[in-house]
């Protein structure tokens, strides 16, 4: 009977089986669709790190790394404060009150803004063009100028010319505008490969037309090239960049070019030129209060506006100093400031954060140091002369040691480092042979002992920059650790070039020797190294991702060097920051929100130029340490994305409807 | 099912392709010396057909081998500065202009709104595309308008012979 | 080493059985007829029951299925827009609400604001605090942007 009820029911155990194995089908299907949602959720949270992330490495970067765990591995290596590279404001040796004109110094005034010069081109023979007319429209924002120039310039020669004209700009200038006005009209000039430019421009200059070409070929230097200008006609060359400010002696400093006449020569320069040609208004638009402004080279008329603007006018006058307008402002408050914008562009965008340190050191607590001189052996007795000046400033707390660099090797003079204030032990440990106390060492070897965490580690390289470049600056950053780094040029010929980029790359400053100020400098970095405001500083953005800031984020911030970090988040802007560190003496974490109070603009934004600009640079340094086609690269991309004039790239603005010249550029 | 299968993979895979090409590498501007090379500006004109042109933005796109050299405004003096544009544009040959202008004098016929200058390698013409992504009279609403390009021939002037006027286009 | 499972060698087993087959044999009344009918009966509730439960289980197993089908379908969709498609109203910039970023917008929030209107303040574009030529230059540069990637307009959401 069972046999037979089980076997009646065959049908039903088939189609049993069949729904079970539609069911299994659904399953599998079902299966595949949650997993293409887990996929999916996956690649969101992947593309949305600053939205998941959060809860992660928000708690784990700032207060204290997990047991285990070091912050490397917990924040993008670009974020990590590898170096306390910051902006170091190099005090000029001509003081305020003297014109540069007044000095012989032509290296000093190449290396200084300077005014521009148009020169027509005959033959071999340059010939002044006159400039009628600049206007100069400066925006200052925290730390950062937005500067419109207009110049006009009219070729009273009779005949077609060509033109050179070189306008020095501060060193961090990003120039990312450029317009040649004729007339009525504007021509907008491109930013192309500097190769691809300079051929389109001897093309067009050949094929008769009028066509500028604007290169920079040297660090703070812009030249530009007109070709085929109209007999008795005027262009207007319109300019837009941005830069960053001086700090000194507790003052933001704004410069600008208004020296009539040549650098670079010894060709005597009038001390008076005229007022007339020429209008300067410069607005201020700050965070805080401005305390005072200020301008000893020129006349200025001040209208304050609310307490933290003012707008300030070159006065009016038939003749005017000439020399480079320098105008001072001073912020209220003698507390340590810090501010943080953000600015969205793409897939990301730009975040900046300045920090300004008090004024004085008075309050702050003093840190004992430990002075590493790196001498090179090539110098040995101004190096020696020079660290013994140095170790002067310090203090009997403070330790020495002395490591000697000889051929790219490094002897380490002073194993266990010396008491500072045994000065004449460590004098004659500096004079004695390295072979006689010690054996030869890998730089980094050298320099890589145990720090003492009490005190701060200062490596004071004293050098005449005559050394391989490029295996310095792969040698010199990497082993300097946490510690500050200042370059001392000395010797005879200091290559005053190699020093200067020895010293950013290393993230410290550089001093020369040899110049009047060397000896307040030192002190001065002596001071406020030994006075930081805020020591052991750790970031952490709260979960976004942000790469690539310059300067690199800093170990210390220091009274007299106020510093303005930009980096690039991807993602969802940081709507925070917080800084562990240790404020004048107390441990504690400081958060600061985004303000962005500050005037941005998109596109060619001041933040987002001079992002690309820094950035620029430090591929350049990379570079400079090791060759690679692959950075240049880098640096045409970014430069060309940012439309920004650099060493691989330049303007070029051709005028495809005005022939100026017969074919074939015969252009008198 | 299969058939579908196999189409769904390649499609994937070309989806995954495109996602990862990136912008050729622009070549030097080192033509080839028998390779003719000139310059050429393009009017970019617009017909608001008698409504004043309050804005517009046009999308450019030129085949063969050109290269932008320069950006300048239009002759109505409410379309006079350099248009708005994107400088990632020129590493193809693509480009959109845009403009506003807040005055009174606004262009009511066909009018050159912007100027390029272009440089043009090899014996083949280029050919220039232009669409009308938007124009807007002065209620901000869109109009219906006309853009073409048009190539300008500059005056060829004997040397040394003193001007006081440029850019005649027309 | 492990019993065998299967041996019914139990001695108390084997002892058991006759006494059991004892017991039932005196409770048995003796030959009982099952009518064929009855039997037909049996077997035909059986069936019936068996049909049904097969019906429950395939309901419930369809009806699971497709539950989990319309759950996994509105789990993608769910992730799909909150991940992807995040409820944007307006797209940034899009002043005239017409779903696109262009020069209309610039234009018309240049517009106002030579008038002096008063600005709504979600249209702060760079986030700057206030409503200004910025912002106008904001939308225009965004509405003239072409994605490096295809070529197409950055303007329009």
């Amino acid at each position: 009977m069972k046999e037979s009820a089980w076997d009646s029911c065959g049908l039903g155990a088939a189609r049993s089986r069949s729904n079970r194995a539609a069911a299994w089908a659904v399953g599998i299907l079902l299966g595949l669709l949650l997993s293409c949602a887990a996929t999916m959720i996956g690649c969101s949270v992947a593309a949305r790190p600053a939205a998941f992330q959060d809860k992660t490495a928000t708690s784990l970067s700032l207060v204290a790394p997990p047991p285990g765990r070091s912050l490397e591995d917990l924040v993008p290596p670009q974020s990590l404060p590898a170096r306390d590279e910051e902006l170091w404001i190099i005090e000029k040796p001509i003081t305020s009150n003297t014109p540069p004109a007044a000095s012989n110094d032509a290296d000093a005034a190449d290396r200084s803004p300077g005014g521009g010069m148009l020169l027509s081109v005959h033959g071999a023979t340059l010939t002044p063009l006159p400039l009628e007319k600049t206007d100069v429209h400066a925006n200052i924002t925290g730390l950062i100028a937005s500067v419109d120039v207009k110049q006009h310039f009219n070729n009273s020669a009779k005949e077609p010319a060509d033109a050179v004209y070189a306008f020095p700009l501060p060193q961090n200038a990003a120039v990312n505008e450029f317009i040649l006005s004729i007339g009525k009209r504007h021509i907008r000039a491109i930013v192309r490969e500097r190769a691809e430019a300079e051929q389109i421009y001897r093309e067009a200059r050949k094929d008769g037309l009028l066509v500028s070409l604007m290169v920079q070929p040297g660090p703070n230097i812009f030249l530009q090239r007109i070709a085929n200008l109209e007999p008795g006609a005027g262009i207007d060359v319109e300019l837009r960049y941005f830069h960053t400010l001086s700090f000194r002696d507790g003052w933001f400093e704004y410069e600008f070019p208004m020296l009539a006449g040549l650098r670079g020569t010894h060709v005597p320069r009038p001390p008076q030129r005229s007022g007339r040609n020429i209008a300067l208004a410069v607005h201020l638009d700050e965070e805080m209060p401005i305390e005072a402004i200020d301008c000893q080279t020129h006349k200025m008329a001040v209208k304050m506006g609310a307490s933290a603007s003012a707008d300030v006018t070159l006065q009016a006058a038939d003749e005017i100093p000439n020399r480079d307008l320098v105008l001072r402002f001073k912020l209220a408050g003698t507390m340590p400031k810090f501010s943080l914008a953000t600015q969205a562009d793409g897939d990301g965008g730009i975040v900046a954060l300045t920090l300004i340190p008090p004024g004085k050191i008075d309050a702050l607590p003093r840190r004992n140091l430990e002075m590493v001189f790196l001498l090179d052996a090539n110098i040995a007795a101004t190096a020696q002369k020079a660290a013994m000046q140095m170790l002067g400033d310090l203090t009997a707390a403070d330790t020495v040691k002395i490591i000697r660099l000889e051929d790219g090797v490094a002897f380490d003079l002073t194993p266990t480092p010396f008491p500072a204030a045994q000065a004449s032990a460590i004098a004659s440990i500096m004079s004695a042979a390295p072979a006689n106390s010690s054996h030869p060492q890998k730089l980094a070897d050298a320099l890589g002992g145990p720090a003492d965490p009490t005190r701060t580690r200062i490596v004071c390289f004293i050098t005449d920059g005559h050394l391989p470049l490029a295996r310095m600056l792969s040698a010199l950053p990497p082993a300097l650790g946490n510690a500050r780094a200042v370059i001392i040029g000395a010797g005879p010929s200091p290559d005053r070039g190699n020093i200067e980029s020895l010293a950013r790359a290393a993230g410290g400053t550089a001093i020369d020797f040899a110049g009047a100020a060397a000896e307040p400098l030192m002190r001065q970095f002596i001071e406020s190294a030994s006075h930081p405001s805020v020591a052991d500083m750790q970031f952490d953005w709260r979960g976004a991702t942000v790469l690539d800031v310059f300067p690199r984020l800093p170990v210390d911030l220091l009274v007299g060097h106020p510093l303005l970090l930009i980096g690039r988040y991807k993602g969802d802007a940081p709507a925070e920051l917080r800084i562990q560190g240790n404020f004048a003496g107390n441990s504690r974490v400081l958060k600061i929100p985004v303000n962005n109070s500050q005037p941005q603009t998109p596109g060619h934004a001041p933040l987002a130029s001079i992002w690309a600009r820094r950035k620029i640079a430090d591929l350049g340094l990379a570079a400079a340490a090791r060759p690679d086609p692959a950075l240049d690269r880098q640096v045409r991309d970014l430069a060309l994305e940012y439309g920004l004039v650099s060493h691989y790239t330049a303007f070029v603005a051709v005028d495809a409807m005005t022939r100026t010249a017969d074919v074939g550029g015969n252009t008198k | 099912m299969k058939q579908a299968a196999a189409i769904f993979i390649l499609a994937s895979l070309l989806l995954c392709t495109a996602g990862s090409d990136r912008a050729a590498p622009i070549a030097a501007a080192n033509a080839p010396a028998d390779v003719r090379v000139r310059f050429v500006a393009v009017g970019v004109f617009i017909d608001p057909h008698g409504k004043p042109l309050a804005c517009y933005q046009v999308k450019i796109i030129a085949t063969g081998d050109v290269k932008l050299v320069g950006i300048e405004g239009g002759d109505a003096d409410a379309y006079n500065q350099p248009p708005y544009y994107d400088p990632r544009a020129l590493q193809g040959n693509q480009i959109i202009l845009g403009a506003y202008s807040l005055g009174g004098n606004l262009p009511v016929q066909n009018t050159r709104v912007a100027t390029l200058m272009f440089r043009v390698a090899g014996n083949v013409d280029p050919a220039y595309n232009a669409t009308l992504d938007v124009a807007g009279t002065t209620d901000a609403t869109p109009i219906a308008a006309a853009v073409t390009l048009v190539p300008l021939t500059p005056p060829v002037r004997a040397t040394n012979e003193p001007s006081t006027s440029h850019g005649d286009a027309r | 080493m492990m019993n065998d499972p299967t041996s019914t060698a139990d001695p108390d087993d084997q002892a058991l059985r006759p006494r059991l087959r004892e017991a039932f044999a005196r409770l048995d009344p003796g030959q009982v007829e099952i009518p064929p009918a009855l039997d037909a009966e049996i077997l035909s509730r059986a069936k019936r029951d068996f049909t049904r439960r097969l019906r429950f289980r395939s309901a419930v197993r369809w009806t699971a299925a497709a539950a989990s089908l319309a759950a996994a379908v509105a789990i993608v969709f769910i992730v799909r827009a909150s991940f992807f498609h995040r409820p944007a109203p307006v797209a940034k910039g899009d002043i005239n609400a017409n779903g696109k970023v262009d020069m209309l917008d610039a234009y018309l929030l240049a517009k106002h604001l030579a008038a002096g209107d008063k600005i709504d303040q979600k249209w702060d574009m760079n986030g700057d605090g206030v409503v200004d030529q910025r912002d106008v230059d904001w939308i225009a540069n965004h509405a003239v942007q072409i994605s490096p990637a295809n070529g197409a307009t950055g303007g329009t959401q």
